[in-house]
């Protein structure tokens, strides 16, 4: 191959680079986009001085209050992407700048960079645990700070200066980034005591690193009130709840070794020697591309939990719904498969509100599928307040809202939230606080606004007028109790509807009621609700799932008989076609009953009743 | 020279009528402001009382008046450098007249006083901590000096905190409003009772096979080297659908008495039939005064759910106790106000310096009123026996955690009035018949703080001088020191 073939080939290879942050930003705006949303709904970021001055109370304050400045934009999914691909981009270009990779090999420079995506897509059910601000552009700026610690400082060229500017930088970049400071600072130490700058005095920028590695968190300690054992790792995830620091860490310290193994390539040559290059090149390629790819969080259940509580938290009922059928329509095919909980609940709910739980509720595949984590975040924190917030036990929801704030931050959905309950619970006050707080963001300013109207004294019926608390107000019309629900939420409604009936029960609460005490597969209780029902809701139309439990309930050895309801022929014959199977078939766990029924005699109560046991409820 | 004199004199001009008073206005009611400050009487080395204007308008124009002190602000933000607050409250009571401009010109807002008179205790010790109900990240104890707005950490769980071994910190206190004499609980990791006595530290494990749990709400003598402490098992619940939101409850509670110099813990009350809480000592250390709610038949009550199923109907009422602090021996309890006869309970009694007040939290029932928006003030005159709602200063929300300026003119309360989420501290001054000022909310360099802030304030105690030890120097003993035994010693 001539030598020019050889560069046109390497040229190729160089270019091919920018097909990384392109397919990067195509993925992450089509395939990720609830991850990133939810990266966005659980951090806040506010334009008011005071609250940015409790960022500067200790070390890599300033780092996580730049980082969650960015995060706000991933309300906007595709910007928020964007920015992110543009700061790794210029991460990575400026690794190769400032480390003089020739372009022949510069995917070598997008290899921190991939470690660096790896370790935010790689989170998956983290998001809900990570509580350091910010955490998401965190790396990528502490990077990028790196970066600039060895390009500033390779510019001093005689040692006394150079002691005493690194010291200066050091310390104050301590006080802006926490540990990034810290490794830049070794990393420059390392690059400067490598270069022909310092010949004789090669130790004098190793011994400003070190100093400035021991001088800086003591210095900081003493003026804050942090735990020293942390301020060499400060601007780092520390250890939440039982997940090892290790976990949420040394993802960073490798992507961040990466600048120091560089500054020893200096003295390498790279020279001319094209299949040299174009293996490097080729190895680095792959890198980028397998290191995300192996670790990247891939699971349809926690994607569609994330896009149904997205829904759910913009009140898109039927959203929440489709996104629910079409998992269930993607493993159709897939026995193994069972939606979570989560998912589960947030469809009963979904249906509820919009006035299908009669018609639909047993619809759908059912299941109690743990999550894939090593680290399961319970449901009272993914979806605790919503459960309670809609089911009209607000001071459950305060509960939930106010644990997940103090452990993990005051976020968007907190505030939000916060407002709703606060209204719930007729604390106006607080709800204007809350939406004076959220005023002050840039994407929520508008909705705080928009709601305003809502802070009145007496505001009770124009609540009861407006969405979502239309809904939720008449499911207020129990009396108040001194309760707990632990973590299990579903229990906790379980127990809630189907407890002594509220003298004030509205025609929601025993629609409500009814639907639990089916869960609850009890046919005393289904009676007595059902017959409430009946007397509250006066149905035009018995709904299928009511009539199959009537029917059912009726059939049982000790079933009260209802001759007098009118039953669809459809319910009857299911009954019986259902009847055939169950006997062929006889006891067989869930997975192995959804291979042998048909979707029609799945879809029903009785399929529910027989088949649907031992279910993981929480 | 000639040509500039026109310059300077119109530039002069510029500057005098930048600050003049607005001309051609209107009078109008009241202004809106936050935090009220409108006729409230405070301390003459309080720190300035920042506020903003909560009325809308374009411009507004806020002159404050002390004698022939004048100081003029513009804008909505209420902010008063610390050196004219100063030249303005040694002048006496101040005047504050608000201007405001819209569309059909200038306003004067009804212009309300500031009394100044006494000084306050220049330091206040409070707790800062999330309003959550189980988990907690960062808890502090921090001294605000009240005649400016610097804060000093005393301690912070983060100092010591690592992962998810957490502290609760809670229940500081001092002993005569001076801190040779100061002590806090720590819970959970490093645990024990932070004791700082005379120039040294020492972190005591009250807990005894004798005793319900370690101590809890302390109460340092005043003349001699005993702290009062309740024990209590304490749990909580949650309000499904009200405004209350969190039951806090004691299932067991007693009283103890912790001697310093003997390390030793002693029974002070622990009947079965009783459940004792919040001891505090008269001036003079003769008395204890604390509350207590009666449970009929223990042994069917706690078989039938305990406190947790009734807490409705546990209610607390005050004694006190005669005490000879020489040889520790105590006298009968003594009944002061039967508050459960009044379907009310008792929390919270604090003697006044002079001894002849007694203020105290009542509410419906329960031990925990800072969760019960019907809790207010009340004081008892204990020449008398007769007592009051303070109605003065108590508001439709929560009243709670309160205590006296060492001169007794002085209270600083907790309440929940801003918003009924976080709580609030208020001074309000007394007078000598035992009637107080409109309260006012503790000065914050930013006046929209108490809207912004996301954590409650709670225990506030005046000292009269500024914490002694470092909190580095608390951290680094409590990493350092595991919780020395007490011995229970038999009454």
């Amino acid at each position: 191959m001539s030598p020019r073939e050889e560069n046109k080939r390497l040229n190729i290879l160089a270019t091919a680079r920018w097909i990384l942050p392109v397919a990067l930003f195509c993925i992450l705006v089509f395939c990720s986009y609830p991850f990133l949303q939810k990266v966005e709904e659980k951090s806040f970021f506010q334009f008011d001085f005071l609250w940015f001055k409790g960022f500067l109370d200790k070390p890599s304050g300033f780092l996580a209050w730049c980082s969650l400045f960015f995060t706000q934009f991933l309300h906007l999914h595709w910007l928020g992407a964007l920015i992110w691909v543009v700061l790794l981009t210029l991460a990575a270009e400026l690794t190769r700048t400032v480390f003089s990779i020739p372009k022949s090999i510069s995917a070598l420079a997008y290899v921190p960079v991939a470690i660096l995506v790896t370790y935010n897509m790689s989170m998956g059910y983290l998001v809900y645990y990570m509580n350091i601000p910010g955490w998401f552009f965190t790396p990528v700026l502490g990077y990028l700070f790196i970066l600039l610690s060895v390009s500033v400082l390779r510019k001093i060229r005689r040692p006394l200066p150079y002691t005493v500017i690194s010291i200066i930088y050091g310390l104050a970049g301590y006080y802006l980034t926490g540990f990034y400071a810290l490794a830049g600072i070794i990393t420059s130490g390392v690059d400067s005591a490598l270069s022909d700058r310092f010949q004789s005095r090669r130790s004098i920028p190793i011994l400003s690193a070190i100093s400035v590695v021991i001088i800086a968190p003591i210095l900081f300690t003493g003026m804050t009130t942090y735990n020293l054992s942390e301020g060499w790792t400060i601007g780092l995830p520390q250890q939440i709840i039982e997940i090892p620091a290790s976990r949420l860490q040394l993802p960073i310290i490798a992507a961040l070794l990466f600048p120091v193994i560089m500054t020893f390539s200096g003295s390498v040559k790279y020279g001319r020697r094209p299949l040299i290059l174009y293996s490097v090149q080729v190895t680095a390629l792959v890198l980028t591309v397998a290191i995300p790819s192996a670790f990247w969080f891939k699971d349809d259940n926690f994607k569609a939990e994330l896009s149904m509580i997205h829904a759910v938290d913009n009140l898109e009922w039927n959203k929440a719904i489709k996104i629910f059928e079409s998992i269930s329509a993607k493993h159709e095919k897939d026995p193994s498969w069972q939606p979570t909980r989560v998912l589960v609940l947030l469809k009963d709910l979904a249906l509820i509100k919009t006035g299908q739980e009669g018609e639909r509720a047993f619809c759908f595949e059912d299941g109690s599928k743990p999550q894939k984590a090593r680290w399961s975040v319970p449901m009272a924190f993914q979806i605790g307040r919503i459960l309670h917030l809609h089911y009209g036990i607000p001071g459950l929801c305060n509960r939930w809202l106010i644990e997940d704030a103090v452990m993990f931050g005051w976020n968007n959905m907190t505030f939000r939230y916060m407002f709703m309950n606060s209204l719930l619970l007729g604390n106006v006050q607080a709800a204007r606080n809350y939406l004076n707080v959220m005023e002050h963001t840039l994407f929520y300013r508008k909705w705080a606004k928009s709601q305003e109207y809502l802070c009145v004294d007496d505001n009770r019926s124009l609540l009861a007028g407006t969405a979502p608390y239309d809904m939720i107000l008449p499911l207020m019309c129990y009396d108040d109790e001194i309760c707990t629900d632990w973590e299990g939420c579903e229990n906790f409604l379980m127990y809630h509807f189907n407890s002594i009936r509220p003298e004030n029960a509205t025609p929601l609460y025993d629609r409500v009621a009814l639907f639990y005490a089916l869960k609850s597969k009890q046919s005393t209780l289904f009676w007595t609700r059902f017959l409430l029902y009946l007397d509250s809701n006066n149905p035009d139309k018995i709904a299928r799932a009511y009539q199959e439990a009537t029917y059912l309930f009726s059939n049982t050895k000790d079933g009260m008989s209802m001759p007098e309801l009118p039953l669809d022929n459809q319910v009857k014959n299911l009954y019986k076609s259902f009847g055939q199977n169950a006997q062929k078939y006889g006891k067989k766990s869930l997975e192995e009953s959804r291979v042998l029924f048909p979707a029609n005699q799945r879809h029903t109560y009785y399929y529910y009743y027989y088949y649907v046991n031992g279910l993981q409820l929480f | 020279m000639k040509r500039i004199i026109p310059y300077i004199t119109g530039l002069l001009f510029l500057a005098t009528a930048c600050n003049s008073e607005p001309q051609g206005w209107v009078d109008g009611g009241a202004a809106g402001i936050f935090p009220d400050y409108a006729n409230v009487t405070v301390p003459s080395n309080i720190a300035p009382t920042n506020f903003i204007i909560l009325d809308s308008a374009s411009k507004y124009h806020t002159i404050l008046r002390s004698a022939d002190v004048q100081y003029d602000i513009k804008g909505a933000k209420v902010r008063i450098p610390l050196r004219k607050w100063r030249e303005l409250t040694s002048h006496g009571d101040i005047t504050v007249t608000i201007y405001e401009k819209n569309s059909s010109g200038w306003t004067r807002m009804k212009p309300f006083c500031m009394n100044v008179t006494e000084e306050v205790d220049p330091y206040v010790t409070y707790r800062v901590i999330p309003p959550s109900f189980e988990s907690f990240q960062k808890l502090s104890i921090i001294q605000r000096n009240l005649t400016n707005f610097k804060e000093k950490t005393v301690y912070s769980n983060q100092m010591v905190a690592k992962g998810s071994t957490m502290q609760c910190i809670n229940c500081h206190s001092f002993k005569n409003w001076h801190t040779d004499n100061m002590q806090f609980h720590i819970r959970q990791q490093l645990g024990g009772t932070i004791i700082y006595s005379n120039g040294k530290l020492s972190k005591v494990n009250l807990k005894t096979d004798s005793t319900i749990s370690a101590g809890v709400y302390p109460s340092w003598h005043p003349t001699h080297n005993y702290i009062a402490y309740s024990t209590n098992r304490t749990y909580q619940e949650l309000h499904s659908n009200h405004s209350n939101r969190v039951e806090v409850f004691d299932e067991y509670s007693d009283l103890i008495l912790y001697d310093l110099e003997k390390n030793s813990v002693s029974i002070i009350e622990n009947d079965s039939t009783e459940l004792e809480c919040f001891p505090y000592w008269s001036p003079d250390g003769k008395s204890l005064y604390y509350v207590s709610a009666h449970i009929d038949n223990p042994e069917s009550f706690y078989k039938s759910g305990g406190v947790a199923a009734s807490t409705q109907d546990i209610r607390y009422n005050l004694y006190s106790k005669p005490f000879n602090p020489d040889d520790k021996s105590w006298g009968d309890k003594q009944l002061i106000i039967c508050a459960d006869s009044m379907q009310k309970s008792i929390t919270l009694p604090r003697v006044s310096p002079d001894g002849r007040w007694l203020m105290f939290t009542m509410g419906n029932q329960g031990v925990f009123h800072i969760w019960h928006k019907e809790a207010d003030l009340y004081m008892l005159d204990l020449r008398n026996g007769g007592y009051r709602s303070v109605d003065e200063i108590n508001s439709p929300d929560v009243e709670s955690y309160h205590s006296w300026s060492s001169n007794g003119r002085w209270v600083i309360f907790s309440s929940r009035r801003d918003d009924g989420v976080f709580t609030r501290l208020f001074l309000t001054h007394m007078s000598e018949d035992g009637h107080f000022s409109k309260p006012f909310a503790l000065p914050q360099k930013d006046p929209e703080f108490s809207r912004k802030y996301l954590y409650s304030f709670n225990i506030p105690e005046f000292t009269v001088e500024p914490v002694k030890v470092s909190a580095r120097v608390i951290a680094s003993f409590v990493k350092s020191n595991d919780a020395q035994a007490v011995s229970f010693e038999q009454k």
